[in-house]
Formats: structure tokens, sequence, C-alpha cells
């Protein structure tokens, strides 16, 4: 940190009133992802603890010789596993972001609300600002090249 | 007169107390008359008197009778505690200060007046010497030649007086007019510059094109999934989604603009100031969009995960 970097940048009222409602909706943003994420995390949690219960007790339940009504076609063990690190991966990411965008919005806060060190703290701001739409970017370009590949080119039929 | 059959009296009293505790070392017939001749400096170095004090208080400016020479050099007379802090009651182990009775004026005096006899001090030296060697008289000049000075004033009052100061800096910060905030002491050009060091600027630049980045894809996307109506498999939803996914983009785009000039142009604080409300815009829709989705996720998972176990 240098020594530059510890001045007091002279914010007026409106200024000030754009930096809160940034640092307001940056966290609300970055609770959402949170939960969002956890969210993702925890269904899951629960698809793959059902499935590896239906696994398990599947012999039992395998003397019916009846049709079953929804058929969903031949999945390996291999797509699933994929299509579970994916997810795992894309919630993690999420996760990141909120954490960083919660950050970036107490750093806001501290610019606006304390009397020194407030370019110090804008730094730190749009330094976490940055990285979290460096992941946004990175998560953006993956679904798209996702979405590309499963509906346009078709891979995976 | 007065002040010496007082001194003479205390001295009387106490003889070996007051010798035994003056730091300069000098008899204390000397300081005595050094005291009555420094009578006419320190007049002058007296804070003038206030219209709510009472006339009655007049012998309490002057020097008293039975105390120390040390408290003469005390510009704060009355309502001091050190007043009665004579040979019957114990000296104090720090001045109080000189407190709200000294007016701005007259402690800027005093403090030139330390300053410019901090210059003097071989003179005063010499003078003593002068003193001694000619005779008591010697040491009382006629009229000083300077107008300020504590020239006369003993050292342990000297030293006092400076101890004094130093206490009250918090209540000379008050006297003195308030400074003016950095901001107004920017001149007209400089408002509005934000001094960013190379680290600061590396950020903004690279805040700037990452936004842009992500602004590119959204506008992408959403264009694709608009469009998407448009070719067959898409529906009204999709358009939905695709029109905010460009309003996100818009305002995405503007934003990193307005990050880019801000290392291109004098105005930082305002080009920085307008990205961050612009970029507060596409959070505030992008968390609206994700806490929609969220709501039709849990109602879609809840929905789907009853259907599943009805059936």
């Amino acid at each position: 940190m240098t020594t530059r970097s510890l001045s007091r940048i002279p914010f007026d009222p409106r200024e000030e009133r754009v930096l809160s409602g940034l640092a307001r909706w940056m966290g609300l943003l970055g609770r959402f992802q949170i939960v969002a994420a956890v969210f993702v995390f925890v269904v899951l949690l629960g698809v793959t603890g059902l499935v590896t219960t239906a696994e398990v007790i599947e012999p039992a339940s395998n003397a019916s010789t009846e049709q079953p009504l929804v058929s969903i076609g031949e999945v390996s063990r291999t797509a699933v596993a994929v299509v579970v690190a994916v997810v795992v991966g894309f919630s993690l990411i999420f996760l990141r972001g909120g954490m960083l965008l919660i950050s970036g919005a107490e750093d806001l806060e501290h610019v606006v609300q304390s009397h020194d060190l407030g370019q110090h703290h804008l730094e730190e701001a749009l330094g976490r600002l940055r990285r979290y739409f460096v992941l946004e970017s990175l998560f953006m370009a993956a679904v798209a090249a996702a979405t590309y590949a499963a509906t346009i080119a078709g891979w995976g039929t | 007169m007065a002040d010496e059959r007082g001194e003479a009296r205390s001295e009387a009293e106490n003889p070996g107390e007051e010798e035994g505790k003056r730091p300069s070392g000098l008899p204390p017939a000397e300081s005595t008359a050094r005291r009555v001749a420094n009578a006419g400096p320190r007049e002058r170095l007296r804070p003038p008197r206030r219209r709510s004090e009472p006339p009655g208080d007049e012998d309490d400016a002057g020097p008293k009778a039975g105390s120390d020479p040390k408290d003469d050099a005390e510009p704060k007379a009355d309502a001091d505690p050190r007043d009665g802090a004579g040979p019957d009651g114990p000296a104090p182990a720090r001045p109080p200060g000189l407190g709200a009775n000294l007016t701005t004026s007259a402690r800027l005096r005093l403090q030139l007046a330390l300053d410019h006899d901090e210059d003097d001090e071989d003179d005063d030296e010499d003078d003593r010497a002068a003193a001694n060697g000619e005779g008591r008289a010697a040491t009382v000049p006629s009229a000083p030649k300077r107008p300020t000075g504590l020239k006369h004033v003993t050292t342990s009052a000297r030293h006092r007086l400076q101890l004094a100061l130093d206490e009250d800096i918090d209540e000379l910060e008050a006297i003195r007019p308030p400074r003016l905030p950095e901001a107004s002491r920017l001149s007209r050009r400089d408002v509005g510059h934000i001094p960013f060091d190379e680290e600061g600027q590396k950020v903004v630049r690279s805040l700037s094109r990452w936004v842009a980045f992500c602004g590119l894809l959204t506008l992408t996307v959403g264009a694709l999934t608009g469009l998407s109506y448009v070719t067959g498999p898409g529906s009204v939803a999709h358009v939905v989604v695709g029109i905010l996914a460009c309003a996100l983009s818009v305002w995405l785009l503007a934003a990193a603009f307005s990050f880019h000039r801000v290392l291109r142009d004098r105005r930082q604080q305002h080009h920085l100031v307008n990205g961050l409300g612009l970029l507060r815009s596409a959070l505030l829709l992008k968390a609206i969009l994700l806490f929609s989705g969220m709501v039709l996720g849990c109602f879609t998972f809840s929905i789907g995960a009853a259907l599943l176990f009805l059936l």
C-alpha cells in the first residue's frame, strides 16, 4: 500500500448516494448468489442421495415386471458424473462470486462512511469487482459453449 | 513593594523550602530582583480582562504576596488550583494549562515570545554574568528594547509555560480558525482527480476490459436467445430473456466505457462514479433476475418433487 492510496476522496452527496446504492445492491446480489449456490448444491446432494438409495434398493424392487411410466433413455454413469461435476463447479463459482460481491460492498461502504483511507478501500472494491467479472465472464462463456454444444452442434445426441 | 514584602514574608516563613525548590540555583534575593524587573513585560503578556469578570478581581491578576515566583508566570490568576498551593498546600505535579482564560492574541504572543526567547538564551547568560559583576541594579532594565520576550523569566517558569502550552494544544486547536477541508484546498483544476497509483490504474484498466467482455458475452447470449424465437424453437419467454440480457449488456458496456475514460480524462471521479452507477443498475437487474429465477426454480422443483412422489 503506497502513501498516495491513503488519501480521502471528496465525494459529494450525490456520488455518495450512488456508491451507497451500488454497495447495497452488490451485497444483495452476493447474498442471493450464495443462497442460490447453496440451494443448487443441496438439491444436487439430494438427487445424488436419492439415486444412490434407489440403486441400492433396486434389486429388491426388481421383482416387478411392470413397465416404467417415464423413460428418460440410456444414461451412463460417466455422463451423470460429468453433470454432477459441472453443477458442483458452477455452484462453487457462484458461491465465490457472491463472496466477492459482499466483500466489495463492504469496501464501498467503508469508502462512503469512513473519513480516511478512502482511496485504498475504493481500489480494494474495484479489485474485487474485477475478479467477480472475471469469474462471471468465464462462467458465461462456459454456459454459452455448453448450450452451443448441446443445441446447435447436437453433441451428446 | 508589596511584592517584595510578600516575598520577604514568604521566605521568612519557609526559608529552606524556597531555596531548595529553586531549579535555577539563583539566590532568593536575586530572584526577587529579577521578578520585580520583569513586572513590566509580564503585564504586557497578561490577557485582556473580560467584561464578565468582576471588577474586584484586579488584585488577583497581579503577582501575589507570599506566592512562589513560578506562580507569577502563570497568566491564569483566579480559579487556579495552584493559587492555594503555597507553603501550606502541596504543589501539583503538572501544570494545569493555560485554560480558556488566555485569549488567542495573548497565547500567540506568548508562543512568539517563547520562540524568540530560545534565540536569546546565550545573551541571557551573558547578562546574568554581567549583573553578578556590576550589582543587582544592573539587572533592572529601564525599558525593554524588544517588545516581546521572556528574557528575564526564570528557567523554571519558562519550562512550566512551555509545558502548559504543550498541554493546551487541544484548546489551542479549538481557538484557531478551523482548517479548510481537503476538498476545498484543492485547486479547481484538481477537482475530480483521483491520484491512482500504478496498481490502481492497472485495476481500473483490467476492470474496464473484463466488464466490456462480460457485456459482449451477455449481448451475444441475449441476441441468440431472442432470435431463437424467430428461428423456430424459441418461445415468448426466450424473447423476454433476450431483451433483459440486451439491457444488461448495454449497461455493462456503458460502465466499461466510463471505466475506460477514467484513465484518459481529467475528470476521473466523475467517470468513475458514472461507471459505478451504471454498474449498480446492471447489478440491480441481475439481482431481480436471480431472485425471480430462484423463485421459479423453487416452484418448479417443488412441483416436480410433488409429482414424483404422487406418481
